[in-house]
């Protein structure tokens, strides 16, 4: 059975190179799978259904093109195979546009691997059908890939001027109150407003800056200092009662270790949001603070609808959200649990946590998301 | 004004008289003080920030105007059925649930009389395309009396 885009049910016209090529399907994918996870780091956490995505299509495709006499010139050729592919690539996994290129560079090199090992010699237009296919397979892959990011990019700036202008737009008003006001406690009231609006919003600022440096190859600069949890949480809680009402608990032990402390907080705010966030309503929000092996484990829970399981890679990358986020007119940049995951530190990742993160490169952090849970696990150690 | 803020803008401009317009030293909002009244007196902000609708609500009142406050369309809703005299409303476009577009495409079709105002953070223009009624707009960061002007339109 062929599953090239023409939906062909009858092989047997393809010619006797065609049909062996077709015959290989597997064995190519195969060493393709092989050689991907093993060459683009990118590549390697990307589940298997996701990352086989459209190739068997675009194969079968190419198959077709190399019989003489076939309608079909090219694996590109009437169908947005290609484009799927690279437009996937975008919006569900961590790949960027070199990945992209290779891993089409290394199907070429599977298909000319497999079939020579299998002893399927293929003369010159063969050949170069197969070569002209995966080179226009990669050109509609890229475009595709790249109008998916442009829009990602169009999304991101106009949620960051909507949520940067809401804190603007406070500031701006109690300062138009300040200057009608003759009350000195009324001023006094708005100029607290304007000062934490603006602090506010320089924090967002900060956010951006670091998310932003992260995803430009740049190491976050961390300040260490000896910090307890405890504090940072109680700072972060009681911002988040006043926000949100009185729905967290806090659950554990109190731990003390070195952390960069404005970092660590930023990090604990966006877990607590996003728990707040996509969680149901007036539900309990749980943190949970553990030690083990020189470590603070912290995880935040929530009740509500899990996310999808192939969703949940997603609300790592930047500026994706989940999809049940966008239906549920959820508002945000899409760089707050990126912004968790930045730092990311040169130790191997645990096999137990899917997927994880790991956090500042003073640190050994990891971030789980299973279900509604998001756990975070940081060394209480000094990391010098 | 209901919500958290209850300010008494007679201890601000003594010697007004209830629902006249308090003077607005150093602002454009003069411009605006001097123009007709008769058809604007109550006016319903709406925002899913609660601090930007209290502020919104706080200048309007400070020129004269009396306000309610909600902070979703659901609770607009509620309060344009239970208070007849409202003469506009001004209203944030993105809030979750109902958005500002729904509130003022239904409170349209309810009241056609009420004067509708938006204002958004977003600059996308498709923000506004393809509805069916064109309404008044203002981008966030806005000037208390851009909205008043807009209002009294």
């Amino acid at each position: 059975m062929t599953l090239a885009t023409d939906q062909t049910r009858t092989p047997h016209n393809l010619s006797r190179n065609a049909q062996r090529m077709l015959a290989l399907r597997d064995e190519v994918l195969n060493a393709w799978t092989h050689s991907v996870r093993e060459r683009l780091f990118l590549a390697r956490d990307v589940r298997p259904p996701i990352l086989i995505n459209t190739m068997p299509i675009f194969y079968d495709n190419i198959v077709e093109s190399i019989s003489p006499g076939y309608p079909r010139t090219s694996a590109v050729d009437g169908s947005s195979v290609a484009s799927e592919h690279g437009g996937e690539r975008a919006r569900i996994s961590a790949y960027n546009h070199a990945a992209l290129i290779e891993e089409y560079q290394i199907f070429r090199w599977a298909i000319f691997h497999v079939l020579d090992r299998e002893g399927v010699r293929l003369d010159f237009h063969e050949t170069h059908a197969i070569n002209s296919s995966i080179d226009a397979g990669i050109q509609q892959s890229v475009e595709a890939f790249s109008l998916v990011h442009s829009g990602f990019r169009e999304r991101f700036a106009a949620a960051l001027t909507h949520d940067l202008r809401g804190p603007l737009s406070v500031t701006l008003s109690a300062l138009e109150l300040i200057m009608l006001s003759k009350d000195p406690a009324q001023m006094k009231a708005w100029a607290a407003k304007a000062l934490a609006n603006t602090r506010r919003m320089n924090g967002m600022v900060d956010e951006l800056l670091h998310t932003m440096a992260f995803h430009g190859g740049q190491r976050l600069q961390l300040q260490l200092t000896q910090v307890a949890i405890g504090a940072v949480l109680d700072e972060v809680l009681a911002d988040a009662v006043t926000a949100y009402g009185a729905r967290f608990e806090r659950v554990g032990v109190a731990v003390e270790g070195w952390w960069d402390r404005p970092a660590l907080k930023r990090v604990l705010e966006n877990l607590v949001s996003n728990a707040v966030k996509y969680g149901s309503a007036g539900t309990p929000i749980t943190i949970k603070t553990d030690a083990a092996y020189e470590h603070l484990i912290l995880s935040v829970h929530n009740e509500g609808a899990p996310i999808p399981p192939d969703e949940q890679e997603c609300i790592f990358q930047m500026y994706r959200r989940a999809e049940s986020a966008k239906r549920n007119d959820k508002q945000g940049w899409g760089i707050g649990l990126p912004f968790v995951r930045a730092g990311r530190a040169r130790l191997p990742r645990r096999a137990d946590a899917e997927p994880a993160v790991i956090l500042p490169r003073a640190s050994a952090a990891q971030l789980i998301a299973a279900g509604r849970t998001a756990a975070l696990r940081r060394p209480a150690h000094h990391p010098g | 004004m209901q919500g958290i803020w209850n300010i008494s803008w007679a201890n601000m401009n003594p010697g007004r008289p209830p629902g006249g317009h308090p003077p607005a030293p150093d602002s454009d909002a003069s411009d605006v003080s001097e123009a007709p009244q008769a058809l604007l007196r109550k006016v319903l902000v709406v925002d899913d920030e609660e601090d930007l609708a209290n502020l919104a609500a706080a200048l309007l009142e400070a020129h004269g105007l009396d306000v309610l406050v909600a902070y979703s369309a659901y609770e607009a809703l509620r309060l344009l059925q239970e208070n007849g005299d409202i003469d506009a409303l001004f209203s944030d476009v993105v809030m979750p649930g109902m958005t500002g577009l729904q509130l003022a495409d239904a409170v349209s079709e309810m009241y056609p009389k009420l004067k509708v105002v938006l204002a958004s953070g977003y600059t996308l223009p498709s923000l506004l395309d393809n509805r069916a009624r064109p309404y008044l707009y203002a981008s966030k960061p806005y000037r208390i009396d851009a909205i008043l002007k807009l209002l009294h339109t």
